[in-house]
């Protein structure tokens, strides 16, 4: 047994190698490597498999396997030869994220080096196309240039990479004594990305920041549920609701010139936060689906659907959509389960979740991960990372439903 | 602890869904398909409420991926809306069903019940389409008449009808004593129905019953055999030796044309394309299945002879649409032909079941290997997968009847 365990630490540390080689590599893939690329992460994940001995099934590997089987399907019979290999590439990240947990101890540290391996990489690969950007020239301020092969790409899709490391910020924040390093290197990287994204013009990465440490607080307040901190974050959120609706009330206003500069500046550019183009061509779509068996939908609106599930529908019909959303709508319950399990500590799900959810949103509001596919590996490694932590929680301590869930809320309050 | 009521549930289900397939299979070409689906939902759904949990295996997730790409590249890649979707997914239903129904605990086993529930259906319907035949005597010996609407009917499909109980000779025999009256008329049935099949010039009937004659001959001179020896082991190989000695002597016979047994054979309706061991069907599968590979991407494709089937029913999904299908649906054959072998090797299962399930499973696969009519009459691979099904419990068990 120790052979094992053994081994498993050596391969942990070549999955995280590859890992990092992988994700900062990933732009500079030509179609031509897919398929070897596909066989590096079998080989990887079948000596995974017999390190650890098994894998744990679950209901979204049948939905996952099933959508990409269908698109190879049709990718093959239309010669798109090279696509074929996604059917397993797009497998595999989310079951190595499932190995990535292995036994109770040490899971916590191995979650923690898989993250930030990833969140690392994500960046650095952005960044770099960014600093080269900025020695090359570019025409457009928001068009970068990769540095791998000098393509260009769009600075919304950019900001995919930068999810990981602003969904952890607020963790290194928590952890800011014990990990100095690390808490200066996140905080570091986040503003460099923050002032990156102002002088660019990029939006989603503004509002992650926040919506990061939101969510951070949110769950703060599910674990620790009782009146009076129910009293203290209804304050919070009222003050902060009332000063959000100062601020609105005054750009309506136009008092000192806000309405002005804010609908001058690249904030409000195609309808600002709350009344995108990007929301109303979704919801088009959304209420003309059924019209639409065969996918092509996009043709409803001048800028597509705008989201990475759609577009797949769009491309592969239906069934292919149906399976993806199932698949979408069950990572989201597993994140949600995740954050009922009770922690007194910040434990590592402070870390995983932000990230996650903000991975996600990025994929629902831009279609750039269905245009270069390889994009949606991070989301499966990620959920695959919660998936496998949920099932270790569940086996190691009571099975927690929502209704042992109520009743140990019952409890704590006849306590206090 | 056993709960009585409970007993009274389980029991009425069994009943319940044996009547079901009896009425299913004396109907099968005349029920619609909205009704075959609700009610099979209806009993999957009491499944799932009497037993308390899903039931699936790999076979069936095999299956149902298999028949979802039939559905997907039917619909969205060859832009064919004529088939419907729930057509083809009707055997995934039948599948679950055949897998609620089915239930092994201790001591109670109602394979039976449902295996000749099934089949006896279906041979009642092919009775009744031969007695139509024979009264409008429309055609003579080459076809039979469906039931409700006076169309022509293959003679294949007639032939199916009877596999079931051709198959259920060695049973019948060998539990004589426990159910006399049911046996006898097993026995006469199978007897009874090779003039017909003959007269109808049906293959498939005839060699299943030889087969079975033949290892009933066995079991017979091992008896004797044994009887006289004591030691065990000395008696099967002496018995062994006796009925090798018999089947060649009587090939040399056959080969070396005595009285012009030979020629006869091929010049009558049984050496027709070869007959079953050489058949002409063989090299058609053969190209057929190179030509697989060849038109991965163009469908509907035909041999060098302009025969657009290959004869095969695996074959003919790979053919209409596409190599990954016919990948995926030989994995499921696959998967229920271990099953089949486990339930030889295990100790688990009576001789009884593995007498009864056997046969049918071979002759199925023999008849589904052979023609391919049952990519279009649905209900003969439901018959099919209702069989796999019962293997498949019957091997893995389970604990449904057992209050917990």
């Amino acid at each position: 047994m120790k052979i094992r365990e053994k081994l498993y630490d050596y391969w942990f540390i070549v999955l995280m190698a590859s890992v990092f080689t992988f994700s900062f590599v990933l732009t500079a893939i030509t179609y031509e490597q897919w398929f070897a690329t596909g066989m590096v992460m079998a080989i990887v994940l079948v000596a995974g498999v017999a390190i650890t001995g098994h894998i744990e099934f679950d209901l979204k590997l049948l939905f996952l396997f099933e959508a990409f089987l269908l698109v190879a399907v049709k990718d093959n019979i239309n010669y798109a030869k090279y696509d074929v290999a996604f059917a397993w590439i797009l497998v595999i990240p989310y079951l190595l994220g499932k190995l990535v947990v292995g036994k109770k101890e040490g899971s916590d540290k191995r979650l923690f080096y898989a993250y930030n391996v990833l969140g690392f990489a994500m960046a650095f690969l952005c960044l770099g196309d960014i600093l080269y950007t900025h020695i090359r020239g570019s025409m457009w301020i928001t068009l970068f240039y990769r540095f791998w092969n000098d393509e260009n790409y769009s600075r919304s899709s950019a900001e995919m990479f930068f999810t990981l490391v602003q969904g952890a910020l607020a963790y290194a924040f928590l952890y800011r004594q014990k990990k100095k390093a690390y808490f200066a290197l996140i905080s570091l990287l986040n503003i460099t990305i923050f002032g990156l994204m102002i002088y660019h013009e990029g939006r989603f990465s503004l509002v992650a920041v926040f919506a990061g440490i939101i969510i951070v607080v949110a769950m703060y307040y599910i674990d620790n549920f009782s009146h009076e901190k129910m009293k203290q974050l209804l304050k919070i959120v009222g003050v902060i609701s009332a000063m959000a609706v100062l601020v609105i009330l005054l750009v309506k206003i136009n008092l000192f010139g806000l309405g002005d500069i804010y609908n001058n500046s690249f904030l409000s550019r195609d309808g600002g936060l709350l009344k995108n183009v990007r929301i109303a061509s979704t919801l088009t779509i959304l209420s003309n689906l059924k019209n639409y068996p065969l996918g092509g939908y996009n043709e409803l609106s001048e800028i597509g659907s705008h989201d990475m599930w759609l577009d797949y529908g769009n491309h592969y019909g239906l069934p292919v959509l149906a399976c993806l959303v199932c698949y979408l709508l069950l990572t989201f319950i597993d994140a949600a389960r995740l954050c009922f399990i009770k922690e007194k500590d910040f434990g590592i799900k402070y870390l995983l979740i932000p990230g996650f959810i903000l991975l996600n949103l990025n994929y629902i509001i831009e279609g750039a991960a269905f245009s270069i596919r390889l994009y949606l590996c991070y989301g499966l490694f990620l959920a695959g990372m919660i998936r496998a932590k949920l099932e270790q929680e569940k086996q190691s301590g009571p099975v927690i439903t929502h209704m042992a869930q109520c009743e140990g809320i019952k409890y704590v309050n006849e306590e206090s | 602890m056993k709960n009585p009521s409970n007993e009274i549930i389980n029991k009425g289900y069994t009943i319940i869904g044996a009547l079901l397939l009896l009425l299913y299979g004396t109907f099968c070409e005349n029920i619609s398909l909205k009704a075959f689906i609700i009610v099979s939902i209806v009993l999957i759904a009491g499944g799932i409420i009497i037993n308390k949990r899903i039931c699936y295996d790999t076979a069936l997730l095999i299956l149902a991926q298999a028949l979802i790409l039939v559905v997907y590249s039917n619909f969205f890649l060859r832009g064919l809306v004529d088939t419907h979707a729930t057509e083809i997914m009707a055997p995934v239903l039948a599948y679950i069903v055949g897998l609620s129904l089915v239930r092994k605990s201790e001591g109670r086993n109602n394979t039976t019940l449902l295996y000749f529930a099934l089949f006896i259906g279906l041979g009642i319907y092919g009775i009744m389409s031969i007695a139509l035949t024979k009264k409008t005597g429309a055609i003579g010996t080459y076809f039979g008449i469906k039931q409700a609407n006076p169309e022509l009917m293959n003679l294949q499909l007639v032939e199916f009808f009877f596999l079931g109980i051709s198959a259920s000779l060695i049973w019948a025999v060998i539990t004589f004593k426990n159910h006399k009256a049911i046996s006898t008329i097993l026995i006469l049935a199978a007897i009874v129905i090779q003039p017909v099949m003959i007269k109808l010039h049906g293959r498939y009937n005839a060699y299943i019953f030889v087969v079975e004659l033949i290892v009933l001959l066995a079991l017979l001179i091992n008896k004797l055999v044994s009887s006289k020896i004591d030691n065990q082991v000395k008696a099967r190989v002496i018995s062994a030796t006796i009925i090798t000695a018999i089947i060649a002597l009587s090939l040399l016979i056959f080969n070396l044309d005595i009285v012009n047994i030979k020629s006869k054979y091929y010049t009558s309706f049984w050496g027709i394309d070869g007959g079953l061991l050489k058949s002409a069907k063989f090299l058609n599968m053969k190209e057929m299945f190179k030509l697989l590979f060849i038109n991965w991407h163009n469908p509907s494709y035909i041999t060098s002879n302009g025969i657009n089937t290959s004869f095969n029913l695996w074959l003919d999904f790979g053919r209409d649409y596409g190599i990954v299908c016919f990948a995926v649906i030989y994995a499921f054959k696959i998967c229920t032909v271990i099953n089949a072998i486990r339930l030889v090797i295990s100790k688990k299962v009576t001789a009884e079941i593995k007498v009864l399930l056997l046969p049918a499973f071979v002759i199925l696969n023999i008849f589904y290997s052979y023609e391919y009519i049952a990519k279009t009459n649905t209900y003969l691979l439901n018959a099919g997968l209702v069989v796999a099904t019962m293997i498949s419990v019957n091997l893995k068990g389970n604990n449904w009847g057992e209050s917990k």
